[in-house]
């Protein structure tokens, strides 16, 4: 049997952290520095009453975590502050997803959370006026090269992020969420009609779809960098949602609705498994996303995690773009890198 | 090379690496680079080395592999598992290593107001001076240092936000171009690491720090703020700065003001409550010395 990822263990039973030797706490802080967990762990532990566990050596890291990611929030809670005259001025809602969403509705899952980019999701039609509008704000786009423009907004229908030349800031801004030459057909209409309004007058998904969003996002994606972060967003949703009795059934039936049945129940069987030690019944899928979303360190990637990382990686592409588009973009990326 | 040469490269190219104790950090370096050995062996020499444990910061220096290897051969920095940095000229390898370490810590040490800044000390009272590149002062701390102040820090300066107390990160200090010749003259008995050329800062040379400041290690109060500004040919001048002046040119400085956000601007304020702020131009350093003595008395 391999071991089990320390990273892993600590996440299933966070009293292991007692008594712990100095060379294990090097390890596992290596660990979740690299999977962006530390200032979760942080609070997670400063709730479970763990703290005093923590030699003051270790603690001074998870603190420095935590304030970074508490500048992030106060970051993405100013730069939607800035964005809202604009949208209001060109009558487009401004509609957060992801890591935005969480910090905006006030989710769990942006406890200790470290964020890249803000995420949106604006209507087709609006695209171009805002684009233009936002280049007068500041944002540029920032993957200059042509090749990526034309990827992006030929083959993929996006815009590229924006970066804001003062600020730094990236926004993401999404009309679909999931390409529409892809293999998932997400009807955009029914989660613009299920939004709902915040009290700032910015709008986030229902609260279902902001939990299926994360679980498509990751149970379709290919890149594993942030993956194990992505699974414990998905579980403190599921864990905040769960309190209302009928949230799981009506998750359920909107899965059922948008043909997504069985990434979330990779997502469940996952973080069963992963962050609760509990056995579930694995089919193939869940198999290969259980070994890919182990930690991305140097400490824990052995060979079955690397070959369903690679499978993965195809099958991401796969899902996403179809084959007279896939082969030219894989053979240029293979070029590139080389 | 010598017998402490052979040791420190040795322990560099081992599976743990070298483990030195650098200020409050445990930094465990790995390079299979024989100048960065040297090179350690005289900057680092008083350092304490540390057995394998806890590290805040696991470092590699090592040769870019592939073509590169042979034609113009670099190197690259490498944090755990992460690259932060373009790679560098082969010959930059030890400065590297300095000039990453550097960002290793602003950008994981938010426990601490992080500022541009030399930091030297007398009896418990520090003398903090900030500036931004080029301004001169880690011109003017070496030579504070070779006249018997106690060297803190020659390029960051760690602030405790609840004590305003600074934490010693003793390392070799960082000279360039006409600084190394200047110093020279002024203290020709000093131990320097080797030259570095045609940097992206010009010739960088490391001064040693002095055994007593890296043995004798403690965090001091600060007293006085003094803005180096290195001005060749003009006369000295050493102008009092007004409170929010200072203040304002603390933040300008700060690594990590925006993390902290109102936690660095309180911290800077206590700061400049209970010091003096000053502006010292110069343009020979015992001029400059006799400004600081001034302005200590």
């Amino acid at each position: 049997m391999s071991p089990l990822p320390l990273l892993l263990q600590v996440l299933r039973r966070p009293a292991r952290i007692a008594g712990m030797a100095p060379a294990h706490w090097d390890l596992l802080i290596r660990q979740a520095r690299a999977a962006g967990l530390l200032a979760r762990l942080y609070l997670d532990w400063k709730d479970a009453d763990l703290l005093t566990a923590v030699p003051a050596q270790v603690l001074r890291h998870l603190e420095s975590e935590r304030l970074r990611a508490e500048a992030y929030q106060r970051a993405v809670r100013w730069e939607i502050r800035l964005l809202q005259p604009v949208f209001e001025e060109l009558e487009i809602p401004l509609l957060s997803l992801k890591g935005a969403a969480y910090v905006q509705a006030g989710d769990a899952a942006a406890r200790g959370r470290i964020f890249n980019d803000i995420d949106l999701l604006v209507p087709e039609t609006a695209l171009a006026r805002l684009e233009r509008r936002l280049l007068l704000e500041g944002w540029k786009p920032s993957h200059l090269n042509a090749y990526d423009q034309r990827y992006y907004r030929r083959w993929m229908h996006e815009i590229p992020p924006l970066r804001h030349v003062r600020r730094q800031a990236v926004l993401d801004i999404h009309h679909t969420l999931f390409p529409r030459v892809g293999r998932y057909r997400l009807e955009i209409a029914t989660f613009w009609r299920r939004a709902v309004r915040l009290r700032d007058g910015t709008w986030v998904l229902a609260p279902e779809d902001r939990v299926l969003h994360s679980v498509i996002h990751l149970f379709t994606g290919g890149e594993f960098e942030h993956g194990l972060r992505d699974l414990t967003d998905i579980r403190l949703l599921l864990r905040q949602f769960g309190d209302d009795r009928d949230f799981m059934g009506r998750l359920q039936a909107r899965a059922v609705a948008l043909g997504v049945v069985p990434l979330l129940r990779c997502a469940l069987v996952c973080s069963a498994d992963m962050l609760e030690g509990t056995e579930a019944a694995a089919g193939l899928l869940e198999s290969a996303f259980r070994l890919a979303l182990e930690p991305c360190h140097t400490s824990c990637t052995r060979l079955p995690v690397r070959l369903a990382r690679g499978a993965l990686y195809v099958r991401s592409h796969w899902l996403r773009m179809p084959l007279r588009l896939l082969i030219p973009h894989l053979l240029h990326k293979a070029v590139v890198r080389a | 090379m010598t017998q402490a040469a052979l040791s420190f490269t040795a322990r560099l190219r081992s599976r743990t690496g070298l483990g030195l104790s650098i200020g409050p950090f445990t930094v465990r370096l790995h390079s299979p680079i024989p100048e960065v050995a040297r090179a350690l062996c005289i900057l680092y020499a008083d350092h304490p080395q540390v057995e394998a444990g806890f590290a805040d910061f696991h470092i590699a220096i090592e040769p870019v592999s592939g073509l590169r290897r042979w034609f113009r051969p670099q190197v690259r920095f490498r944090l755990d598992d992460t690259v932060p940095f373009r790679p560098l000229p082969y010959s930059q390898a030890y400065p590297l290593f300095e000039w990453g370490l550097n960002w290793c810590i602003a950008s994981h040490a938010h426990q601490y107001l992080i500022l541009h800044a030399a930091v030297v000390a007398r009896g418990g009272r520090a003398l903090l001076l900030p500036g931004h590149p080029g301004a001169g002062k880690s011109t003017l701390c070496a030579a504070l240092v070779q006249r018997g102040w106690r060297l803190l820090s020659d390029e960051l300066a760690l602030i405790d936000p609840g004590t305003l107390e600074v934490t010693p990160l003793v390392r070799p200090v960082s000279l360039k171009n006409d600084s190394i010749g200047l110093l020279r003259d002024f203290a020709p008995d000093a131990r320097w690491g080797p030259p570095f050329h045609d940097t992206a800062k010009g010739t960088v040379r490391h001064l040693r720090p002095p055994r007593d400041s890296v043995v004798n290690s403690h965090p001091a109060m600060p007293a006085w703020i003094v803005f180096p500004r290195f001005q060749p040919g003009v006369a000295r001048q050493v102008v009092h700065l007004g409170k929010g002046d200072t203040a304002m040119r603390l933040l300008a400085v700060a690594f990590n003001d925006v993390v902290l956000g109102r936690r660095a601007f309180r911290t800077v304020c206590r700061l400049v409550a209970q010091c003096g702020g000053w502006e010292l131009g110069y343009a020979d350093l015992r001029a400059a010395l006799a400004g600081v003595a001034r302005i200590v008395r």
